[in-house]
C-alpha cells in the first residue's frame, strides 16, 4: 500500500472533524503517521469460497440474509495489520495521546482502505468468470451479532494463517482486523439497502447531523 | 518416565541419519469430512479408526516419530466445548501408540523405533499486553496439558506452530518443570523472517536453546522453499538438531487444495537435509504420499553436522543483542535508588513511570534495560512482576534483573520475555549457591561480582582469583563461561583514589586472561564530586579502550552514545565510519556552536517568546516550549498553586468550551493538553520544592480519581484520553490499566478512599462487565461515584447499569470531576 492510497480526510472523519482549521504541524503530523505506520504494518489476508448453506449457523439475522441476495456462495475473508501496529498505539499512548489518537484513526482508515482494495480484486477475479460480489459485510453490521467473528475466524483457520486470535469477549487481536462475508452471485446485485437504515447509529449519527454520511454499515464496535 | 523416555529419544538420534517425522493431519481429516472449524481432537471419540489410520498411514511411509491428535487439546481451546484435556489427550495418545502396535503387529516384527510425540499447539489467545489471556493462566493450561501427556506415556513434547516467543516460553517452561521428556520445540514464521508476533529467528534461537529444548525447527506457513534461507540461519545458531515441517505450499482459496507437488516438496527436503537439519516432517496440505517421497528422497544421504557460532546473545521477543562484541550500553535509569517518582510509583503502584523512562532509555540508544524495583516496604516481587510485564509492554529491549533477593530476581526472569541478564551474583556461598540454579533454570546469563566471604576485592589480582573461583564453581553446576560477565567494579573515585586505576586494569586482565564479557555501573565513578557527565564520559572512554563490554549508564546523556559511536571508529570496530555517520545524522555534533546557542535561547531567554503572550495563550494555541517558559517566567512573581488555578484552569476551561462547541476538535484538545503538561512541569517542581522545604506545613492532599477499562476490553485510548485531560487539571490519577477485574477496581477503592471512579468500555460485549463492576461498587462503597463512557454507551444505559454519570467526551469528565469534588 502506498501514501497517496490512504485518504487523509477519512482519517480527520475518524477524528471528528468538522471544518477546523488545520495547521501546516497538524498537517505534517498526520502525513507522519501515514507513513509511519505504513512501515510497520503488515497486511495479511486469508480468504476462503464456501457453500452459503454450510454457513448457516454462521451467518445469523435478517440483514445478511438480503444482502446476500440469491448468492450460493460466498467468500470469507479476514484480514488484519498485524500485531506491530498494536505496539505502536500502546506505546504512544505512553507518552503523547495527541498523537496516539492520530494514528489509532490513521491505523482504522488503513485496515478499511486495504479491506477496499482486497474486495477490488477479488471482484475483478471473479468478475473474469462472470461472476459478481456483493459489497463485504460484517459481523456486527445492521442485526449480525458479533460473536459470530470467532466461527468466522475458525473456519478460515485465521489464527494459524494470518495470526488473527479472539480474546474472550469477541474481541479480535490484533485490534486492526476485520473479517466480513460477501455473496457471489451471477447478477450484478442492484438493490443493496441504503447503508444507513440498516446502521446501528441510524436514530443518532452525528455525520448525519452535519450532513454527510460514512458510506459503510457502522458497527457496533470501533 | 521420562529418564527412559529419554534414552530411547537419543538411541533413535544415534541409530538413524534421519529422523522422519508425519505429515499433516488436520487437512488429512477434512479429506474424510472434517469440517472447516471443527475441532480434530473430536474424531479422537467419534472416529478412532480413522485418526488410527492416519498415524499407521505415516508409519508405513517411513515416519519415526507421530504426532497425538492433540494440537488443539488446550483448556483455552477446548472450554467453549464438551470436551476436555483430559479425555482428549489421553484419548489421542493412547490411539497413537495402538498405531504403533498396530503397525509392528502387522509387520510380524519389530520395526525401527517409533515414538510418540505429544502434539501442543498454541494456547489459540493472545497473551498480555498482546491480549487477553494472563501468563499465569498460559502457564496453568500447558502444565496440565503436559503432566497428563507425561503420564499417558507420551515419548516426546513437541510444541509447534507457535508464533509468540512468550507462549513458547511458558509452554518451554512448562515442560521442563513438569517433565523431563524430550522437548521438541518449531514456530512458524512468515517469509519475511519473522512470527506473526515479530520474533525473528535469532531471538527463538536465544530463547529456545537457553530453555534448553532439545530440537529447535520450523513448521507451517509456507512450502519448504520459502523456509529455506530461514531453516539455515537456525542452523547456524543452534547447537541442538534442527527440524523441518513445512507446509505443502500454499492453498487455494477456492478449493483448499494445496499447491506443491509431493516430488517437488521431497526434493527440496532433501537440499535442507544436506544443510545439515535432522528432524523432516510435513505440515498442512502434506500426506502420507508426501513423507513417502521424503523418505525415499532421503536414502542414501548422509547427515551433515554443523558447526554453530559461540557467541552470546541476550533478548527479548524481537530484539537479540551479543554480549562481548560491540560495546552495549545499559539504561540505568529504571531504579528507584535516588529518584523520588520511582519510589513513589513503587508505593502506589502506578508502573506507567517506569514504561515512560524505558520508552526514553530506548529512545536514547539503550541496547539493554536495567530493571530494579528495591524499596523498603513494598511487595519488590509483585513490583518486579508488574514492572517487567508493564516494560516489555512498550519497548523491545532485553532486560537485565537487578535485585539482591534471590526470588525478586526469579520473579523477573521467570515473567521477562526472551533471555535475560541476572545483576548479579557474588564469590558468596550464600550467593552462589541460590544464583546459579536460577541462571540454569531460566538460561540467563549472570553477572558476577568480585566479592566474596572477605569483602570486596581491591586489586585486579584479587579480583580476577575471585572471578576464577566463580567461573570454576559455575561450569561445574552446567553454566558455561560464556554465560558469565565479569563486573569490573567501579568504586568511587573520590573515595579511593586508585579504584579507578583498578578497575581499568581488571578489565583488561578479564578479557586477556579470562575471556569473560565485562561490564561495569560507570556512574559510581563520579559519586560526591561536581560536574559528574565529563568525569563520567572520560571514564566510559578508558574503560572502552581497555576493553569494556557493557556499561551501566544513562543513554539520555548523550555524550555517553557519542563516546561509544566515537569509540567504535578509533578502534577500527566501525570501518568505513557509517555508523558514525548514521549517529551523527541522527543526533547531531554535541559540539555544534549553533545548536548549543538555539538550546541556550530556547531555554533560558524569556524575552524571545515567539507567539504567546500569556500562559493562556500557549494552552490555546497548544504551544509547548512557550507554555514552559512562560510558566517559569511566572513562578518569580505567583506562587505555583496561583497559577495552576488562576491561568491554567481559566485556560483548559476554555479549551473545553472550544471543544464542546466544535471550534475545535479531538486532537487540538490534546495538543492544548501538551502545553498544559509542559506548564505544568516548572510549576509542579516549585510545588515539590516547597513541600521539601517546609515537610511540616501540610500541603492540601490532592484529589484522587481511579480510571480502569472495564474486564475482558483492551481498548484503552479512551480512558487514557481522559486521563490526560484529568491530570491537567490537577487531579491525582489512579490508571489501574485495561482489562481490570471488578475486584481490583474495588480493592483500589477501598484501600485509597477514593471518591470517583472512571469506567471505560469501548465494546457492546463487554458493557456487562461494566454492569458488573458499577453493581459491586455501588454494594460495597455506595459513597463512590462513578462515571462512564466509550463508544458504545449511551446517556440511558449508564442510567440502567447503575452509572452515577455519563460522559459523551473528553471534556464531560472534567465537569463531573468538579461535582464530585465541590
Amino acid at each position: 500500500m502506498i501514501k497517496s492510497e490512504i485518504k487523509k480526510n477519512e482519517i480527520l472523519k475518524y477524528l471528528g472533524y468538522q471544518g477546523q482549521v488545520l495547521t501546516d504541524q497538524f498537517q505534517a503530523e498526520l502525513d507522519q503517521a501515514i507513513t509511519g505506520l505504513l512501515q510497520i504494518v503488515e497486511l495479511k489476508n486469508i480468504w476462503k469460497t464456501m457453500q452459503r448453506d454450510q454457513l448457516q449457523h454462521v451467518l445469523l439475522g435478517k440483514d445478511i440474509i438480503s444482502h446476500l441476495g440469491n448468492a450460493e456462495q460466498v467468500i470469507l475473508l479476514a484480514a488484519t495489520l498485524g500485531q506491530e501496529v498494536d505496539f505502536e498505539l500502546r506505546r504512544s499512548q505512553n507518552i503523547d495521546m495527541k498523537q496516539a489518537v492520530i494514528l489509532d484513526a490513521t491505523a482504522s482508515v488503513i485496515i478499511e482502505t486495504y479491506l477496499d482494495q482486497l474486495e477490488d480484486q477479488l471482484r475483478e477475479q471473479f468478475f473474469e468468470e462472470n461472476l459478481f460480489l456483493s459489497t463485504r459485510f460484517s459481523p456486527g453490521y445492521g442485526d449480525m451479532p458479533l460473536n459470530v467473528q470467532q466461527d468466522f475466524l475458525q473456519i478460515l483457520d485465521a489464527n494459524r494463517k494470518i495470526g488473527v486470535h479472539i480474546a474472550n469477549q469477541g474481541l479480535m487481536l490484533p485490534m486492526k482486523s476485520v473479517t466480513c462475508v460477501m455473496g457471489i452471485l451471477e447478477k450484478p446485485i442492484s438493490n443493496i439497502a441504503d447503508p444507513c437504515s440498516i446502521c446501528l447509529f441510524r436514530g443518532d449519527c452525528a455525520l448525519k447531523r452535519r450532513g454527510g454520511y460514512c458510506g459503510k454499515f457502522r458497527k457496533k464496535d470501533i | 518416565m521420562g529418564n527412559s523416555a529419554k534414552k530411547t529419544y537419543e538411541n533413535l538420534l544415534a541409530e538413524k541419519e534421519f529422523i522422519i517425522l508425519d505429515g499433516a493431519s488436520g487437512t488429512e481429516f477434512q479429506k474424510c469430512g472434517l469440517k472447516p472449524g471443527e475441532h480434530p481432537e473430536r474424531l479422537n471419540f467419534s472416529e478412532p479408526n480413522l485418526v488410527v489410520a492416519t498415524h499407521k498411514a505415516y508409519l508405513e511411509a517411513g515416519a519415526d516419530i507421530i504426532l497425538s491428535n492433540t494440537f488443539g487439546a488446550s483448556y483455552n481451546k477446548l472450554q467453549a466445548t464438551d470436551l476436555e484435556p483430559e479425555t482428549a489427550i489421553v484419548k489421542g495418545i493412547d490411539l497413537a501408540k495402538l498405531a504403533i502396535a498396530e503397525y509392528q503387529a502387522s509387520k510380524g516384527q519389530k520395526q525401527r523405533q517409533l515414538l510418540v510425540a505429544f502434539d501442543c499447539g498454541p494456547l489459540g489467545s493472545l497473551i498480555e499486553p498482546n491480549g487477553t489471556l494472563s501468563y499465569e493462566q498460559a502457564y496453568l493450561d500447558f502444565s496440565r496439558q503436559i503432566k497428563l501427556a507425561d503420564n499417558s506415556g507420551a515419548d516426546l513434547i513437541m510444541f509447534e506452530t507457535m508464533s509468540d516467543l512468550y507462549e513458547l516460553k511458558i509452554a518451554l517452561l512448562a515442560a521442563k518443570e513438569n517433565s523431563d521428556l524430550p522437548i521438541i520445540c518449531s514456530m512458524s514464521f512468515e517469509e519475511d523472517g519473522r512470527t506473526f508476533s515479530g520474533t525473528d529467528v535469532l531471538s527463538y534461537v536465544t530463547l529456545a536453546q537457553s530453555l534448553e529444548a532439545d530440537v529447535i525447527g520450523l513448521n507451517c506457513s509456507t512450502g519448504p522453499q520459502q523456509l529455506l534461507p530461514l531453516i539455515e540461519e537456525i542452523l547456524q545458531l543452534s547447537k541442538v538438531p534442527v527440524l523441518l515441517k513445512p507446509n505443502a505450499g500454499l492453498p487455494d482459496p477456492r478449493t483448499g487444495l494445496y499447491d506443491l507437488p509431493r516430488e517437488e516438496f521431497a526434493e527440496t527436503m532433501r537440499l535442507a537435509a544436506k544443510k545439515g537439519v535432522k528432524f523432516l516432517g510435513g505440515c498442512c496440505g502434506t500426506s502420507s504420499e508426501y513423507i513417502k517421497a521424503l523418505t525415499d528422497k532421503l536414502s542414501g544421504v548422509k547427515f551433515k553436522k554443523t558447526d554453530p557460532i559461540k557467541k552470546s546473545f541476550v533478548s527479548s521477543a524481537t530484539k537479540t543483542v551479543a554480549i562481548g562484541e560491540t560495546p552495549l550500553l545499559v539504561g540505568e535509569q529504571l531504579n528507584p535508588t535516588g529518584k523520588k517518582i520511582l519510589k513513589q510509583a513503587l508505593q502506589e503502584k502506578d508502573y506507567q513511570v517506569y514504561q515512560k523512562l524505558a520508552i526514553n532509555q530506548e529512545a536514547a540508544g539503550a541496547d539493554i534495560l536495567d530493571i530494579n524495583c528495591g524499596l523498603p516496604g513494598i511487595d519488590e516481587t509483585e513490583a518486579m512482576i508488574e514492572v517487567v510485564k508493564k516494560v516489555q509492554a512498550v519497548t523491545r529491549l532485553p532486560l537485565q534483573i537487578d535485585s539482591d533477593k534471590p526470588e525478586v530476581l526469579q520473579a523477573g526472569l521467570r515473567f521477562a520475555n526472551g533471555r535475560c541478564i541476572i545483576n548479579s551474583m557474588n564469590g558468596k556461598e550464600t550467593s552462589l549457591a541460590k544464583i546459579i540454579p536460577l541462571a540454569k533454570q531460566y538460561g540467563a546469563m549472570v553477572i558476577i561480582l568480585p566479592i566474596d566471604e572477605q569483602g570486596i576485592a581491591k586489586t585486579a589480582e584479587q579480583r580476577i582469583a575471585i572471578f576464577k573461583q566463580i567461573i570454576e564453581r559455575s561450569l561445574k553446576e552446567g553454566l558455561a563461561k560464556e554465560d558469565l560477565i565479569a563486573d569490573c567494579l567501579v568504586l568511587t573515585a573520590a573515595a579511593e583514589p586508585a579504584g579507578a586505576t583498578e578497575c581499568l586494569r581488571t578489565i583488561k586482565m578479564v578479557k586477556d586472561e579470562l575471556g569473560l564479557a565485562t561490564i561495569v555501573g560507570l556512574s559510581n565513578i563520579s559519586f560526591g564530586l561536581p560536574a559528574r557527565r565529563q568525569l563520567n564520559q572520560v571514564f566510559y572512554a578508558e574503560a572502552l579502550a581497555n576493553g569494556l563490554d557493557l556499561a551501566i549508564l544513562n543513554p539520555e546523556h548523550q555524550e555517553m552514545v557519542a563516546t561509544r559511536a566515537s569509540h567504535l571508529v578509533l578502534s577500527g570496530q566501525d570501518p568505513n565510519q557509517s555508523n558514525y555517520i548514521a549517529y551523527t545524522k541522527q543526533k547531531g555534533d554535541l559540539f555544534s556552536v549553533t545548536k548549543q546557542q538555539t538550546e541556550l535561547q530556547k531555554d533560558q531567554s524569556s524575552d524571545d517568546i515567539s507567539a504567546a503572550q500569556t500562559i493562556e495563550q500557549a494552552i490555546l494555541q497548544g504551544l509547548e516550549k512557550d507554555a514552559k517558559q512562560l510558566a517559569t517566567k511566572s513562578l518569580v512573581t505567583m506562587e505555583p498553586l496561583d497559577i495552576i488555578q488562576n491561568l491554567i484552569i481559566p485556560a483548559l476551561d476554555e479549551v473545553g468550551r472550544l471543544y464542546q462547541t466544535g471550534v475545535t476538535f479531538l486532537p487540538q484538545l490534546l495538543q492544548s493538553s501538551k502545553a498544559a503538561q509542559s506548564a505544568l512541569l516548572p510549576i509542579r517542581k516549585a510545588i515539590e520544592k516547597e513541600i521539601s522545604a517546609n515537610p511540616q506545613q501540610q500541603m492540601k492532599t490532592k484529589k484522587s480519581i481511579v480510571v480502569a477499562t472495564v474486564e475482558g476490553d483492551i481498548h484503552d485510548i479512551g480512558k487514557n484520553i481522559i486521563k490526560t485531560v484529568l491530570e491537567n487539571y490537577d487531579y491525582h490519577i489512579i490508571d489501574l490499566g485495561n482489562d481490570v477485574s471488578p475486584e481490583k477496581i474495588l480493592e483500589t477503592v477501598k484501600d485509597e478512599q477514593i471518591k470517583l471512579v472512571g469506567l471505560s468500555a469501548l465494546m457492546t460485549s463487554t458493557l456487562p462487565a461494566m454492569e458488573k463492576t458499577i453493581k459491586l461498587l455501588n454494594k460495597e462503597q455506595p459513597d463512590c461515584k462513578i462515571m462512564v463512557g466509550g463508544a458504545v454507551l449511551t446517556a440511558e444505559y449508564a442510567v440502567a447499569i447503575g452509572a452515577d454519570y455519563y460522559c459523551l467526551n473528553a471534556k464531560n469528565n472534567v465537569d463531573v470531576a468538579r461535582e464530585v469534588f465541590s
